[in-house]
């Protein structure tokens, strides 16, 4: 009983990270229409700047250069991507993602190629101990930054007179603009606001290591079934998207082993590509968000 | 002009075969065979996400499991080559039914997510097929026939023209018609009796088929293949074909081929070491920044700028 209790705790911790880097995949996609793969690696980039910084400095101050990175890297994808030309603009604009992803992560080989390390953890890897693990503090820490992102989000965008801004242009472009919103602004502010969200996420998950530039990228796969999941619209289904598939992930990494004779455990992309699947060729066509293009 | 189309290939094929044999070296002849495996896959790329407007970015996939499936089975199973490709081919066509299907269903950037994790499954079924089977990677050696680097290079020019071929006339016979009409407006489409479903499908069939040849020429053309291979940075190499010659046209995706291919040839003119940079390990991120350079000066692709810019200068004189 113990064991599943640390099993579903690991899973929402992961989860929370995965839910992290979707915020600003589902916010960025629903303002702006374009998906944006370059979120893990800008996520890494500030984590790696964030590291160098903490190197004899204090945590916040680390934290703090962190986020800006991350904020700065976002307005600039922006600047690269948000406005192109193209007849497709979709599948452009995300491909353009991924070369700005590629730029990105050559960077910080450039900058920090041999650098490895642990992000400080502020409480100094302690934890609680259930069954015979134990779940650290920055796990939990880490759950409940997710759900106070997902909530401040919201909150944001429901009763802030920016977030009105936000979902007019989503929803009614030339309505918001003709009501006095200035896209731009506001679309380098949510590309920044993404860029901060992979920050965050990229702090945690340095906690257990920096190792390579793409360390983050594991976690934008399932980030991006969670939006996915949440119909690339929806903050609350990308949250529990993210809880759902990272508590089954680790179900199954954990049951699979003791009641199969074949050990499937490696194979842990493969069952959430099969799941995804099976969830969108099954599901009911409303959990989907019907897959309808927004685009401004 | 366009009766002229079908000479002006067969030409154009022959002189491809032909010409390199007096100028160009055995280690050349390699290189260009690479191009031309890169220009299948550039055209099966320009099929399904140009033509058909589906967004796929796991091209890569398809690419890598049938080089796998013909390396085991010729290797391992000691199947004949011409059985194991058709083998191969077929299983990744049968994979772009799978992947196809949540098609019927979902559209735009879900199925984009779809097909990238398609390659980070893909790439972990080939590793653990390799632990199991192959620890050093799938391995083959060319058979006689084909006579080392001239050969085939040959075979591979031959092939690229029969993919061109296949794709010119698909995209002109009812289904290419359909397929074009559903991406310029599948409302309207659907409205005259075209069913989307059967044409993303059988586009998603064809276009993984023709990637799986190109998958074939390349495991012969490295004679060694890993999971690192066909990696995302593979599929965005595809992409950037097809969107630096021009999306929706088939010269823009041979252009593209030839940039993308010769690439690590022009790198391999500078010095290799540039401060602590391998010069060489650039590649993925030259060609990131040339994919961004395309899109923001010419957002149609450089085949489509030149095309226009002839067109325009035939009509104003």
């Amino acid at each position: 009983m113990q064991d599943l209790l640390r099993t579903v705790t690991l899973g929402l911790g992961a989860g929370a990270l995965d839910a992290m880097l979707a915020f600003g995949v589902v916010l960025v996609y629903r303002t702006t229409g374009v998906l944006n793969f370059a979120q893990a690696a800008t996520g890494a980039f500030a984590a790696y700047a964030a590291f160098a910084v903490s190197q004899g400095r204090p945590l916040w101050l680390a934290v703090m250069a962190g986020l800006l990175v991350g904020a700065g890297l976002g307005a600039g994808s922006y600047a690269a991507v948000g406005r192109l030309q193209t007849r497709n603009y979709a599948l452009s604009a995300a491909v353009a993602t991924l070369a700005v992803s590629i730029l990105i992560r050559q960077l910080i080989s450039i900058f920090w190629g041999t650098t490895f390390g642990l992000f400080p953890d502020p409480f100094q890897s302690s934890g609680v101990s259930i069954g015979q693990g134990i779940i650290r503090y920055s796990v939990i820490a880490a759950i409940a930054t997710a759900a106070f992102l997902a909530l401040a989000i919201g909150a944001l965008l429901r009763w802030t007179r920016h977030g009105t801004m936000i979902r007019a242009l989503a929803d009614n472009p030339t309505g918001a603009v003709l009501c006095g919103a200035n896209p731009r602004r506001l679309f380098i502010g949510v590309w920044a606001a993404g860029g901060v969200l992979g920050a965050i996420a990229g702090m945690y998950v340095a906690q257990s290591g920096l190792s390579s530039p793409s360390f983050l990228d594991p976690y934008l796969i399932g980030a991006l079934i969670a939006a996915v999941l949440g119909g690339l619209r929806s903050l609350t289904g990308t949250f529990f998207g993210a809880m759902g598939l990272e508590i089954a992930r680790n179900l199954f990494l954990y049951y699979e082993p003791q009641h199969f004779g074949y050990d499937l455990t490696p194979y842990a992309n493969t069952f959430v590509m099969v799941v995804l699947i099976a969830i969108l060729v099954f599901a009911p066509r409303r959990w989907l968000g019907h897959g309808v293009e927004r685009r401004i | 002009m366009r009766h002229l189309r079908w000479p002006v290939m067969l030409v154009a094929g022959g002189a491809a075969l032909v010409l390199p044999e007096f100028f160009v070296s055995a280690y050349r002849l390699g290189i260009l065979a690479l191009v031309a495996t890169y220009a299948i896959a550039s055209l099966a790329q320009n099929l399904l996400s140009g033509y058909a407007d589906v967004p796929s970015l796991g091209n890569v996939t398809f690419f890598g499991l049938s080089a796998y499936a013909t390396g085991s089975l010729v290797s391992l199973g000691h199947v004949p080559i011409a059985l194991a490709a058709f083998l191969a081919i077929l299983t990744a066509g049968g994979l772009g039914f799978v992947i196809g299907l949540p098609a019927l269903r979902i559209s735009g950037m879900h199925l984009a997510i779809v097909t990238l994790v398609l390659v980070f499954a893909g790439q972990e079924v080939m590793s653990q097929w390799d632990q199991h089977h192959n620890p050093s990677g799938v391995e083959v050696s060319s058979p006689a026939w084909l006579l080392q680097e001239r050969g085939f290079y040959a075979a591979a020019v031959v092939l690229a023209v029969i993919a061109y071929l296949v794709v010119w006339n698909i995209l002109r016979s009812r289904s290419g018609r359909a397929i074009k009409a559903l991406s310029e407006n599948p409302f309207a489409a659907a409205a005259i009796g075209i069913d989307p479903t059967r044409y993303r499908l059988q586009v998603f069939v064809v276009s993984g088929m023709l990637t799986g040849a190109a998958g074939i020429v390349f495991l012969y053309s490295t004679a060694h293949v890993n999971p690192a291979t066909f990696s995302l940075d593979l599929s965005l190499a595809f992409l950037t074909m097809m969107i630096l010659g021009g999306t929706r046209s088939l010269g823009g995706s041979l252009l593209g081929a030839v940039v993308i291919g010769l690439l690590p040839q022009v790198l391999d003119s500078f010095p290799t070491q540039l401060g602590n940079l391998r010069v060489q390990d650039l590649g993925p991120a030259i060609y990131a920044l040339l994919l961004l350079l395309t899109l923001r000066f010419f957002p149609e692709g450089i085949w489509n700028a030149i095309v226009t810019r002839c067109v325009l200068r035939r009509e104003t004189t």
